[in-house]
């Protein structure tokens, strides 16, 4: 069994430790998965020979993603930093799916990353302690479906209109049922205490009470954008939270004639500072429902923390995001080559043999 | 020429059209390129780990197509090895296997008709590089990784490091990667000595080194300089610690020190490390399956008990990995076609002999990492991992008795 797998294996276990009491219900998991991407999936390949991820201890991600965006807000570049750190002393050997074009060692890396089609590969002997970081050059189209944010630039008589939307949302299922408000707060405050100790397993959620139906929620996790959005010498200072109470969307009007230059830094929230306060769900209407949906909001913040995914899914993670302004690339002409093929050379021999059969057939008859 | 004959002539012309190139072979040559002459154990060894690897294969178990293996002398001239890299390239050949010889001359020649050459014992740096040459592959420690690894193993001695590399190739590089891995600690390094290869008394060289405070010796050189170095050394009365590359492995050098063993005991070499994390089963299953076929390499020295010594095929086990990687490549693209089997050879890994990962891909056509790198010692005419290296002490000796 691999060791992903095992852990998920004792996550299970811890699940159903709480199972003994017949009146208790599950909440939503920060931890669950949601739908990806986030994490990024592998590039085109075909059929891979897999070997399985070794690693001999924990290991915690760290990420820088860098997005330039077009005049238009479009993604024309992204690169990937991840920063992994393995502790423990033994083999890794593991492969961070990507959909990269290439690679290179990062800052503070102990090892030389490798590239695939399947992603980013890593291999080598961790002394106590490696900490192997990569930069990967992604796809724009694949790694922009894992972005938290769109950044939308529309010209509008003389100003130039920026909307910024969090895309950090999903549906999720969430089970609703009937609870005591403060046995509410007491799993609220147990998770705190769980999430400050420790970003890692945290284990399963149950509190009493009467599980009713599954009901279908959207949520969305919050997202700190910070930054600039500068136009000529004009600046505009950029604040906001999208999600958390606050809209989804925000939009900024930049006057003047010529393309405004953004400088934007995207951070998801931590769990923590997700879930609402004791007196915020004390004094919500429907206080399941709030809290389910604070913690499927950190389940997605937790997915938007693994861009490019840890070989350690219990492992910490997180990740941050910075949008700049680029110049849209040149469009650059190319001559289309005739493949050589192999298919056109049968068939100019076989026409070549049917005119051959044709003029010794012409001469047999005339001998 | 009757009718008959004019029609079979002509359909024998179209089907010979319809063929031609690898790409529609059903039986391709993995050509071996070693000093078969010069050093036969190093030669022998490559070209056994490519046939072990090749037996069981072929159209019958469901590959690409049947390999046969076809070896050529180099004799440790690049001149050579380039005509036998022509050679090859003229047989179709579906790679070339080499020890390292004439790869630096010969990798266009074989680049041009797609060929990946896959080198299994030299480590010189610059013969691998994924950009430039992107045919040539290497399973075996790089002089990189192992000159980095000897300067973070000694520099914590506080040894004053004497170098003596010999004037070949082989030595010159090393030379080279050692310049660059010391090149932070240059006050650990008192002296920097050629030795002629062909040299049969090295004691001058030794002198000039203990004359500079030499605390430690790196010789790196053929196997013949290594011994004469410690030969020279320990004739002296100076019970300097000797390091070396791979090459003191060979058994050359325990054979020309066989009437004082004692003066080879405590020789520290760098190497790739033969087991992995996962145990010595895959080990002893390859050496068993080596010595099966090809018998046990007898070094041709005894231990201090007076038992006989024998060598652990491991430049073989590169070979062997090098080839099922090759063949892996050639099914996963389903054709002999050279290009589309570099392209896969960038995408493909396979289990090694000893147990661990192997495979390329296209930031780096070495297929030994320089954390697989570790230290061994000699005692006894046998070598065992050091204990005051965090991978080496967690690797278990290797039985060298038959």
């Amino acid at each position: 069994m691999s060791k992903p797998l095992a852990a998920l294996a004792a996550l299970a276990g811890f699940f159903h430790a709480g199972d003994a009491a017949a009146d208790v219900f599950y909440l939503t998991s920060p931890y669950q998965t949601v739908i990806p991407p986030p994490p990024l999936p592998p590039g085109p390949s075909g059929p891979q020979t897999s070997t399985e991820a070794e690693t001999p201890g924990r290991v915690t991600s760290r990420e820088f993603v860098s997005v330039g965006i077009g005049p238009e807000g479009a993604p024309l570049r992204i690169t990937a930093t991840q920063r992994l750190r393995v502790d423990g002393t033994g083999d890794y050997s593991f492969v961070v799916p990507a959909p990269a074009t290439s690679v290179v060692r990062g800052p503070g890396s102990e090892s030389l990353p490798g590239l695939r089609n399947v992603g980013i590969v890593w291999q080598g002997f961790s002394n106590r302690r490696r900490v192997l970081s990569a930069r990967a050059t992604l796809r724009p189209v694949a790694a922009a479906a894992g972005l938290p944010l769109r950044v939308r630039l529309q010209r509008r008589a003389g100003s130039t209109v920026v909307r910024l939307m969090n895309l950090a949302r999903r549906r999720l299922p969430v089970l609703t049922g009937r609870t005591r408000r403060a046995d509410l707060v007491a799993v609220l405050e147990r998770l705190r205490v769980r999430l400050r100790r420790s970003q890692g397993l945290a284990g399963l959620l149950s509190v009493r009470g009467e599980f009713g139906k599954t009901t279908q929620l959207d949520v969305a996790a919050p997202l700190r954008v910070t930054g600039t959005i500068s136009q000529g010498t004009s600046r505009m200072t950029v604040d906001e939270l999208l999600g958390g109470g606050q809209p989804l969307e925000r939009t900024f009007v930049a006057r003047g004639m010529t393309s405004p230059t953004l400088s934007l830094r995207v951070e998801v929230l931590r769990p923590v500072e997700i879930l609402p306060t004791r007196r915020e769900l004390a004094g919500a209407p429907r206080p399941l429902l709030t809290l389910q949906a604070a913690l499927g909001a950190a389940a997605i913040s937790r997915a938007y923390g693994r861009y490019l995914s840890s070989p350690d899914p219990l492992g910490p993670s997180e990740a941050s995001y910075v949008y700049r302004s680029v110049p849209k690339p040149a469009a650059v002409a190319t001559r289309v080559r005739p493949a050589k093929s192999e298919t056109l050379r049968i068939v100019l021999v076989a026409l070549l043999a049917v005119a051959g059969v044709a003029l010794l057939a012409a001469v047999w008859a005339r001998s | 020429m009757g009718r008959v004959g004019l029609l079979a002539l002509l359909a024998g012309l179209v089907l010979a059209g319809c063929g031609g190139g690898k790409s529609q072979t059903r039986s391709v040559v993995i050509a071996v390129d070693a000093p078969f002459s010069r050093d036969p154990y190093i030669a022998s060894t490559i070209a056994n780990g490519v046939r072990l690897a090749t037996a069981p294969l072929g159209v019958d178990r469901g590959d690409v197509a049947d390999f046969r293996v076809v070896t050529y002398d180099n004799a440790g001239s690049p001149s050579r090895a380039v005509a036998n890299i022509r050679r090859a390239v003229a047989q179709h050949a579906i790679a070339i296997v080499t020890d390292g010889t004439g790869v630096d001359a010969g990798w266009k020649i074989a680049a041009k008709a797609n060929t990946p050459i896959g080198i299994v014992y030299d480590g010189d740096e610059r013969l691998v590089d994924p950009q430039r040459r992107p045919n040539v592959f290497r399973i075996t420690p790089t002089n990189h990784g192992m000159a980095f690894r000897l300067a973070e193993y000694l520099v914590p001695k506080r040894l004053k490091i004497a170098f003596l590399t010999d004037d070949t190739g082989y030595g010159r590089a090393g030379r080279a990667s050692l310049e660059r891995a010391f090149a932070e600690n240059t006050r650990s390094v008192v002296a920097r000595i050629q030795i002629p290869s062909s040299a049969t008394d090295l004691a001058p060289q030794v002198l000039q080194a203990r004359r500079a405070g030499a605390t430690a010796l790196l010789v790196w050189g053929q196997p013949a300089a290594i011994a004469e170095a410690v030969v020279a050394a320990r004739s002296a009365g100076w019970q300097v610690p000797i390091y070396a590359p791979p090459s003191a492995e060979d058994p050359l050098v325990r054979q020309e020190l066989a009437s004082r063993p004692q003066w080879f005991d405590g020789l520290t070499f760098v190497s790739g490390r033969l087991t992995a994390e996962g145990g010595v089963t895959p080990w002893y299953d390859f050496e068993r399956r080596y010595k099966d076929r090809f018998g046990v390499q007898n070094v041709g020295v005894k231990t201090a008990k007076g038992r006989t010594v024998i060598q652990p095929p491991e430049f073989a086990m590169y070979a062997f990995d090098f080839t099922n990687l090759l063949v892996e490549a050639v099914n996963q693209a389903a054709t002999t076609d050279g290009a589309k089997v570099l392209a896969e050879l960038n995408q493909v890994s396979v289990r090694g002999a000893n147990g661990d990962s192997r495979g390329f891909n296209e930031a780096s056509h070495e297929g030994v990492v320089d954390d697989d790198v570790y230290f061994a010692r000699f005692a006894g005419m046998v070598f065992r991992p050091v204990t005051d290296d965090a991978l080496s002490r967690t690797l278990p000796a290797i039985s060298q008795q038959p």
